[in-house]
């Protein structure tokens, strides 16, 4: 009886520079979605995805972070180095490295195919967005590449469908062949022999390339525009104040009707449920609470829009240079800029960006204050209070002070983000900063398709979590809302009674110097494991204290201005994250750095909010 | 007849939900790993796969928080 064999799959790497198009190559070879942007840095961890070459062939696809060198100064360099040297514990060394190259800018990958040449490994070089190149007028000698460098050369595509059947070709071709690895000849180089690879490779450019100027030009104009201190500056501040008008501006419509479809819902259960405890927890617990939450969804779709489409525009690497003055300024390094910016979707793939810091203390710094940006868990708290209590006008006739007052407050996390920051490298991580170096990207026009894509994942991301923790909290908040039950003859609403309302009761005394009810004391409980679980939370405990209006209505009723304006000042700074000192703890590897960040955030939101409040009281709001 | 199973459904509906919040929040992905592979009657692994997200309660923009191994 024969027993088939399992078929071993082949590894192969994906290596190459940031920014030059491997996740996007990845994404296209297995089928994955893994989020690619323009700017460098994006991919911090090896990600591992499978496909079948045309021969029947099956793969592993494993995608690397960018490297200029296996001299790795980071560690997402390292983790690049550690798997082609087969260092790495959990991953066998590779049996092919691809080497994804830029096409319109090749002269530090072929620096680094040279490099990567002794390290043993078979490898073919994919020029990557080689119709950008052809459309920029840079031609390349693809065959007198590949006699020289003694490897494969095709050209790749990565975004486009059929741009990638010349690699898979050649992927067959190369392991028709393939034998075992040889053992790495690899070792860091001197500086002559990085000063003679640099030579070589800019001599190889000089021989198999050729591009007009033209594109060069085109692009040194829109930077000298983009990049000037002043007018980028400005440029910048304005692109943002854009976005957030847009957010409050186009939202509204599709909220109304999503609020509009959740209250129908509810009143929809009541009718055909019989009053009892199953159509409350249906209608006030599930429907109501996830629903204030869901209703949130076009404001997250539109500033991800955005975000999306400045990224693939190649418009935040040059934020991040514009920022460099100011953010090397506080201490931090030019590199934070790009964690910090992805802490404004949550902190935690902003903290584990900060991988691409050399610097220890600076990536501290980076990743002790990334919080303290303003991430999309937040947008619920901010627009549920600013709609309720911030009058919807205009001022001077175009600027919506609704999206102003959200401008504030993106802008009070920044702020605060870059003083402490300053605060932490003067007094704690003292040290001088690095100067920070960075491979401008081109512009490109951004693909609608790519960019739909990124913003339908993100809103699949928000729904999932509104179905799974978002329901269960809901459900449970439900519950604690409800039991025990009013004693006999009370005469206060029932849920002063419950385990939600003694638990909010016991609390109020500690929050009542910065304006805090009861109410808002039970949601901040469960908003610290995530922040926008407050939301719902309110909304149930005041759908089930009797409150049929909908959420803004009733706090806009029942707060004074100046709670809500404490409550926005707690929500800039409080570490309301479970999730978030749990991967400081992992990339800190230590309890120390989660426990600072806890107690600072802590300090300062309380700090924040008694001082917001005192003040709004004593002017009489 | 029709309150009592009023009763157990919501009652079951709530331990459902609470059970998911321990699962998802309170647990180590250790412990998680654990009891799957004590449900399905076998040893866990002596190291786990690094929770490559770390976020266990998963996030609301974050394009790591999902399974990297397709």
């Amino acid at each position: 009886m024969l027993h088939e064999l399992p078929v071993r799959a082949f590894r192969v790497a994906l290596v190459g520079n940031p920014n030059c198009g491997k996740t996007a190559l990845f994404n296209a070879l297995t089928g994955s979605r893994q989020k690619v942007a323009n700017y460098p840095g994006v991919t911090v961890e090896r990600k591992e995805g499978s496909f079948v070459t045309p021969a029947g062939r099956h793969i592993m696809a494993i995608d690397l972070p960018g490297t200029y060198s296996l001299r790795a100064r980071s560690p997402d360099e390292a983790v690049a180095r550690d798997v082609i040297l087969g260092k790495a514990k959990s991953v066998e060394r590779p049996d092919l490295m691809v080497c994804v190259a830029d096409a319109t800018n090749l002269r530090l990958m072929l620096r680094l195919v040279l490099e990567l040449s002794g390290v043993g490994i078979p490898m073919i070089l994919a020029l990557n967005m080689s119709d950008i190149a052809e459309h920029r007028g840079i031609r390349i000698d693809v065959a007198g590449l590949a006699r020289e460098l003694g490897i494969p050369v095709v050209n790749a595509v990565a975004v486009t469908h059929d741009g990638t059947s010349a690699l898979l070709g050649a992927i067959d071709g190369m392991l028709d062949t393939i034998g075992p690895a040889q053992a790495s000849h690899w070792s860091e180089q001197s500086a002559d022999e990085v000063r003679d690879a640099h030579h070589a490779a800019d001599s190889m450019v000089a021989r198999f390339v050729s591009s007009s100027a033209g594109a060069t030009d085109w692009t040194s104009r829109i930077d000298a525009l983009l990049l000037h201190p002043a007018a980028g500056i400005a440029i910048l501040l304005a692109v943002l104040f854009l976005v957030f008008q847009a957010v409050f501006s186009w939202a509204s419509l599709p909220m109304d009707l999503i609020s509009g479809s959740f209250d129908a819902l509810a009143a929809a259960v009541r009718s055909v449920l019989p009053d009892g405890m199953l159509s409350s927890l249906i209608a006030d617990g599930i429907i109501t609470g996830v629903g204030s939450v869901l209703v949130f969804l076009p404001q997250i779709m539109i500033l991800f829009f955005f975000i999306i489409l400045l990224e693939d525009f190649g418009y935040m690497a040059r934020a991040a240079f514009l920022m460099d003055r100011i953010v090397g300024g506080v201490g931090l390094h030019g590199r934070s800029f790009i964690p910090l910016l992805s802490s404004f979707a949550c902190a935690i793939p902003g903290i584990m960006a900060t991988r691409v810091i050399e610097n220890r203390r600076q990536r501290l710094a980076t990743i002790m204050v990334a919080p303290l940006m303003t991430c999309s868990a937040r947008i619920p708290v901010y627009t549920l209070i600013i709609a309720a209590f911030v009058p919807q006008q205009k001022m001077a006739g175009f600027v919506d002070l609704q999206g102003l007052v959200m401008f504030s407050l993106y802008a009070a996390g920044i702020v605060s983000a870059f003083v402490v920051a300053f605060v932490f490298r003067r007094w704690v991580w003292r040290g001088k900063s690095e100067p920070f170096i960075m491979e401008l990207p081109g512009y490109k026009r951004p693909m609608l398709r790519s960019v739909l894509m990124g913003v339908l994942q993100r809103a699949f991301i928000f729904l999932r979590r509104a179905g799974t923790i978002i329901l269960s909290m809901m459900i449970v908040i439900w519950f604690l809302s409800t039991f025990p039950g009013a004693p006999e003859g009370a005469s206060d609403p029932a849920i002063n009674y419950s385990l939600a309302g003694m638990l909010g009761h016991a609390l109020q005394p500690l929050l009542a110097p910065i304006g805090f009810n009861w109410q808002i004391a039970v949601a901040l409980i469960p908003g610290f494991a995530a922040r926008e679980v407050a939301v719902g939370a309110l909304a149930t405990v005041y759908a089930i204290g009797g409150d049929a209006d909908s959420l803004g209505a009733v706090i806009a009723a029942q707060w004074p201005l100046a709670t809500a304006l404490s409550l926005l000042a707690w929500y800039v700074f409080a570490p309301q994250c479970v999730s978030t000192l749990g991967v400081v703890k992992r990339e800190t590897n230590s309890w120390r750095w989660p426990v600072l960040m806890f107690a600072y955030m802590l300090a300062l939101a309380y700090a924040a909010s008694f001082i917001v409040y005192q003040l709004a009281r004593y002017l009489g709001g | 007849m029709a309150m009592l199973t009023d009763a157990i459904l919501t009652y079951l509906i709530v331990a459902a939900a609470a059970g998911f919040v321990v699962w998802r929040i309170f647990l180590p992905l250790r412990a998680r790993t654990w009891l799957r592979y004590a449900l399905r009657g076998r040893k866990a692994p002596c190291a786990t796969e690094p929770e490559t997200g770390g976020c266990a309660v998963g996030c609301s923009g974050c394009s790591l928080a999902k399974v990297k191994r397709i």
